[in-house]
């Protein structure tokens, strides 16, 4: 579960983007789909999902007091060990885009 | 004018029911209800809401419960019928999802595939107690009206479940399982 090395799926590596500052759900589908210029849109399902994947990895954290009342949201924010795994991922994909610079000509 | 309208349609592939139920938003049917054979429908603007169909996930480490979440993001829960869940939002706010999601597309599929791999295996365990349990019983028993006919009615509701698993939810698990493969092989 915590192979670090592989690489993020987009939806990922834009919900540890977004949680650099802490959000709800519909914040972080929000702010997804800013960063992407609205290409990629999550739907709460999937978000749901990803969410708990990234709680169980300890990659997200809650943020905040949740006392699970209606009405109110609960808030996450990302976690150093996230912080590493997205600084990692960031540096494979700048060797990516670097590789490709070299060998596709435009 | 007519403001509502009842359909008695059966499905076990949740794509086509999926499909249907956006076919009747397009026709000015909105769906809110169903007990898995009579879909009752309102009357809406021509292609007002689109739908998706959906299941229940256990709470997990996100502690929220999904359907309050799901709400709280925007989509409008319909109706749950066991397991699987409705949901609609206004077609103008956007698709549910980003088109090319394979991740997310695997995500409901594989949770399709339990779903149906549950009732297979539910219906397994009536056909194993048929043949097993109350078969043998009614062999057993002194011979009257009973034990005969609970050695027919044995007989008759393992051979029933084994036809439906066979011809209509075993193809089902096929299909499904034949969309993971495709999908996992966009992943890479």
């Amino acid at each position: 579960m915590n192979n670090v090395n592989s690489a993020l799926t987009e939806a990922v590596y834009y919900i540890l983007l977004a949680l650099q500052q802490p959000l709800h759900g519909y914040g972080i589908m929000q702010q997804t789909s800013t960063l992407s210029k609205g290409r990629l849109s999550l739907s709460a399902g999937t978000l749901y999902g990803a969410l708990s994947n990234l709680l169980e990895k300890g990659w997200i954290k809650p943020y905040g007091a949740y006392d699970g009342q209606e009405g109110r949201r609960k808030q996450y924010q990302i976690t150093d060990a996230g912080k590493k795994v997205l600084e990692a991922e960031f540096e494979r994909l700048e060797e990516m885009v670097e590789n490709g610079k070299k060998y596709i000509q435009k | 004018m007519k403001t509502k309208k009842i359909l008695i349609r059966w499905f076990v592939n949740f794509d086509n029911e999926e499909k249907f139920l956006n076919e009747q938003s397009q026709k000015g049917w909105d769906f809110w209800h169903t007990n898995g054979v009579i879909y009752r429908f309102k009357a809406c603007k021509p292609g007002e809401y689109i739908y998706q169909i959906d299941f229940d996930e256990k709470k997990s480490a996100i502690g929220e419960d999904y359907v309050v979440f799901r709400n709280s993001c925007g989509d409008t829960f319909v109706h749950q019928w066991k397991n699987k869940i409705y949901w609609k939002k206004k077609s103008e706010d956007g698709p549910f999802e980003t088109e090319n999601n394979t991740a997310a597309k695997l995500q409901l599929t594989n949770k399709a595939f339990n779903f149906h791999l549950r009732s297979f295996l539910g219906l397994s365990l009536i056909v194993a107690v048929s043949i097993l349990i109350l078969h043998p019983i009614g062999r057993h028993l002194p011979q009257s009206g009973f034990s005969t006919w609970l050695t027919d009615f044995s007989a008759g509701l393992a051979y029933g479940t084994l036809v439906f698993q066979t011809l209509i939810l075993l193809p089902v698990l096929v299909k499904l399982r034949r969309k993971m493969n495709s999908l996992i092989k966009q992943l890479y």
